[in-house]
């Protein structure tokens, strides 16, 4: 039961509530003799499947969700990092060189930062309306997960990669990025009638 | 019937039939040999048996979508089951615009294999 519920949860992102339903339902059916494993690689491939089959249908309005969204995450992140300053929290700029030798505090408080500002982008875009039947978050999401992919083989093809960049790159960006998002943008949706989790027949 | 005539019905004639890609009309088939079982689980078994064509579950899925937005497929919601976590299947059946989708292809393969006997070829 609760395999069906995240299952419906991931596809409620990237499709249309009645047809996550009865994805996840399949989906979870064949997981009973291919397992647990094989329900993981199905669900971020029907993911990412619908995600791009929304995306052909609405190439525009998904660019303008993705716009958007950079701009909403953009302005609370600034606006948080301010306050973090002017409360002495933390400095204003930060020289991206030496960022792995802050102090152990401060990089908790701005890994706190990325995931707030994350979060709350999630929930104020997952109220609008929904892009081809997919959650207003996901091209965001997309965006980030591409960026994590392309910035870590650039980072490893250039042949100066760091534990740091490396880290941040593989479990900074779903982390601190990702996964706040999804999570507002999931939260905002079951709080919005026409986007909720629950079967619409 | 001039060059340019002929050009213009062609042109209109395809708009009005949309064309089948290989997977769709696999697809399609699958869904009028399982009659009223098909489902997503189903059409990729059948898929898979028949063909021999390990399928993902998202091409079948956007396949579904995209036959059902020109009108080839038309679903209707079945009963919730527990082996399935209380969730609901979605069975498919071909649609008579469907039907005639799969005939028009099949025709234009039997009329490209006109003549070729590449089939009488490969069994000799």
């Amino acid at each position: 039961m609760h395999k069906a519920l995240i299952a419906q949860g991931i596809l409620s992102l990237s499709s249309p509530p009645d047809r996550a339903e009865t994805m996840a339902g399949d989906l979870v059916e064949e997981a009973r003799t291919r397992g647990g494993l094989w329900l993981a690689g199905a669900l971020v491939g029907v993911s990412a499947a619908m995600f791009f089959h929304a995306f052909g249908a609405a190439r525009a309005r998904t660019l303008a969700r993705l716009g958007l969204g950079l701009a909403v995450w953009f302005a609370v992140y600034v606006a948080t990092r301010v306050v973090g300053a002017l409360l002495g929290l933390q400095p204003l700029v930060i020289d991206a060189r030496s960022v792995a030798e802050l102090p152990l505090g401060t990089l908790l408080y701005l890994g706190g930062l990325l995931m707030l500002s994350n979060f709350v982008t999630g929930l104020v875009l997952g109220r609008g309306s929904a892009v081809g039947g997919m959650n207003p978050v996901m091209p965001l999401a997309m965006f980030w997960a591409s960026t994590a992919v392309i910035a870590l083989c650039a980072d490893v093809s250039s042949g100066t990669s760091t534990w740091f960049c490396t880290l941040l790159y593989v479990g900074g960006l779903p982390t601190l990025y990702i996964a706040p998002l999804l999570l507002g943008g999931m939260l905002a949706a079951r709080t919005t009638p026409s986007f909720g989790l629950g079967a619409s027949r | 019937m001039s060059p340019k005539q002929r050009f213009a019905y062609n042109v209109g004639h395809m708009s009005r039939t949309a064309n089948l890609g290989e997977f769709e009309q696999i697809v399609l088939l699958a869904i009028m040999r399982l009659g009223d079982d098909a489902y997503g689980v189903t059409i990729r078994e059948e898929i898979q048996k028949r063909t021999g064509r390990s399928t993902a579950p998202g091409a079948l899925y956007t396949t579904l979508d995209r036959l059902e937005q020109k009108g080839f497929v038309v679903s209707r919601l079945g009963e919730p089951t527990p082996e399935r976590g209380g969730r609901a299947k979605r069975y498919y059946s071909v649609s008579a615009q469907g039907v005639d989708a799969v005939e028009r292809a099949q025709r234009s393969f039997q009329s490209l294999l006109e003549g070729l006997h590449i089939l009488r070829k490969k069994h000799a």
